[in-house]
């Protein structure tokens, strides 16, 4: 199973442009979406599960195209969105088991067991009786994973789906993506750059609309290597320092500033190579 | 199967908001109090009618379609808007449903919740009349059919009529504004049909065609029957009476396939930056 996406650009009636001619390959695996504010991660994503329409350009999954044949591609996707939220007079167990049905699980029996399965993956049992109105934010996003989950989905599409989780759900939560089938294609946006390092076999940079680069992210880290180099200076020196070179950060650093910056070449005295990193990666794009 | 779990799940989370159960007894007891005291006083009938001949019931039944008419836009304007309220949207329409299917199963639900509903002015009304304060010589002998022929009629068309333009104006637009005030329009545009064009027409006879609560169709219909007709039959359902309930069902429908064509089932997106996160 294989995830095409071709040439995809979505304008929004506000005159935003949120997609600029996104092209994606993406298989079984997971594969991770950075980017800063803005960059259209979620308009992506809301793109690819039938929740918005796009101007032009195509989107296969398989042999669904993913832009036309809704019905068809709703059987075989998972989503949590960026924001949300959920009837508040209702139990966790209650909606679960209404969304398990929609997703097609018609025995009553297999569907109690599929809720159970899923409220224990991510440790809701305890407050399957609790109405959702009384959830805290972090309990909130784990029933949003729970629910994208139903029905082992072909195409997990996860917006930001650690925000707010305290590190032993985070944990969790990345043992139950790494857990999920080899058929599966896992997409995650996140602003965690070390989860993408950490968990994802592929991985792509989005900004303004547009994908600055992709690929596996330990290669993309290997291709930096010898190009990143850090150097201690007077805060003063650092508008000079940006002028000849791409700087990626500075931070206070024993009462002075410690730079860091891309280059090919030695950049001169003072400065030393460091082993890069996937945020590295990542800001020698974005602020390219 | 799966408009079958759609219905079945809005019937479970109707049944959890105390509102509905509020709307029914408020139906149910103004419905009480009216038969109870008795409504002949106000109505152009003569002295020998009997307090619960049938067309007294139909005139009960018809002006207890008002506070029928603000129920119907709460129940049903919210069963879409529910979702974008709640910012649901996103969950829900990502599940293996078509749009068809979601409009129909929201539909189905919450006009089962309104028909029972509405079955509180029938059950109200003879509730009263077994407790009428009336004397017996008033009162004809009990008879439930003539309710039910008044709800079948009257109410059941009229709710389905009301839920249908609550139901588009909510699914359409998504905001509960809307539904609002669709609602005031609604009983403005109600009470000029009935009280200025019908009135004041000179052809009554076309004009009754249009008349919501059906009661001076009825009138005309029954203009120059005796107190004795009036006590002892049902108004025959007959040509203007058929074509007057299919005025308004034909609208309901035409509401309904609107939605279907003009529903999206999309998302306008959240914008981040209100985000509480
Ligand atoms: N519904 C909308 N209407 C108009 N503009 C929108 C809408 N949703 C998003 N945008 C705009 O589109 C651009 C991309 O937004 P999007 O939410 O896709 O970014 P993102 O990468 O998910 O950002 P974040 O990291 O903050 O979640 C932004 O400029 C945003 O303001
Ligand atoms: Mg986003």
């Amino acid at each position: 199973m294989k995830l095409t996406i071709e040439n995809l650009s979505k304008t929004y009636p506000n005159g935003t442009k949120a997609l600029n001619g996104v092209n994606l390959n993406i298989s079984a695996g997971m594969f991770g979406l950075l980017g800063p504010n803005g960059a259209g991660k979620s308009s992506l994503m809301r793109t690819m599960v039938t929740l918005q329409e796009a101007d032009s350009g195509t989107a296969t999954l398989g042999e669904i195209n993913m832009l036309k044949d809704k019905d068809e591609l709703r059987k075989h996707i998972g989503y949590l969105p960026q924001e949300f939220g959920l009837y508040p007079k209702v139990s966790a167990e209650m909606l679960l088991n209404h969304f398990a049905a929609l997703k097609g699980i018609h025995d009553k029996q297999e569907r109690k067991r599929t809720v159970n399965e899923l409220l224990e993956k991510v440790n809701l049992t305890e407050h399957r009786k609790k109405n959702l109105g009384g959830y805290s934010g972090g309990m909130k996003q784990r029933f949003g994973i729970a629910q994208a989950l139903i029905g082992d989905p072909r195409l997990v599409i996860v917006d930001e789906p650690t925000a707010g989780l305290d590190p032993q759900e985070r944990n969790r939560f990345h043992n139950i993506l790494s857990k999920l089938g080899r058929e599966t294609i896992v997409i995650l946006s996140t602003h965690i750059v070390e989860d993408v390092k950490d968990l994802c076999t592929q991985m792509a940079i989005l900004n303004k609309g547009s994908i600055l680069t992709h690929g596996n992210p330990k290669q993309l880290v290997k291709d930096m290597e010898g190009q990143i180099w850090e150097k201690v200076i007077d805060q003063e020196e650092l508008g000079q320092i940006r002028q000849s070179h791409q700087v990626i950060s500075d931070r206070f650093y024993d009462g002075q500033t410690m730079v860091r910056i891309v280059s090919t070449s030695n950049p001169g005295v003072g400065f030393q190579p460091v082993a890069p990193g996937l945020e590295d990666v990542y800001f020698s794009h974005v602020n390219r | 199967m799966k408009i079958y779990e759609i219905v079945r799940f809005e019937l479970q989370y109707i049944s959890k908001r105390p509102a509905n159960y509020i709307y029914f007894l408020i139906l149910f007891v103004m419905a009480f109090l009216f038969a109870k005291q008795g409504i002949k006083g106000v109505t152009e009938v003569s002295v020998q009618v009997k307090e619960n001949a049938p067309l007294i019931i139909h005139e009960l039944t018809a002006f207890l379609n008002l506070p029928l008419l603000l129920i119907t836009s709460a129940v049903m304007g919210m069963a879409v808007i529910r979702d974008f309220d709640y910012k649901m949207e996103q969950l829900v329409f990502t599940n293996p449903i078509s749009k068809g299917q979601y409009l129909a199963g929201r539909f189905i639900g919450s006009f089962i919740v309104m028909v029972t509903l509405s079955f509180a002015i029938p059950l109200g009304s003879m509730a009263g009349e077994l407790l009428s304060t009336k004397p017996a010589s008033e009162l004809l002998p009990f008879t439930p059919w003539n309710y039910l022929n008044s709800f079948l009629l009257i109410v059941l068309p009229n709710t389905f009529f009301l839920s249908a333009l609550y139901f588009a104006g909510g699914a359409i637009s998504k905001k509960a504004v809307v539904i609002y005030t669709q609602g005031i329009v609604l009983l403005i545009f109600i009470s000029i049909v009935d009280e200025g064009v019908i009135e004041t027409s000179k052809n009554l006879e076309l004009a009754t065609l249009f008349d919501f609560y059906m009661v001076q169709l009825l009138n005309l219909k029954t203009k120059y029957w005796s107190a004795a007709e009036i006590n002892t039959q049902m108004v025959p359902i007959s040509g203007a009476i058929i074509i007057n309930r299919l005025i308004y069902i034909g609208v309901g429908v035409m509401a309904l396939t609107l939605t279907f064509w003009r529903f999206k089932n999309t998302t306008k997106g959240h914008s981040t930056k209100k985000s509480a996160k």
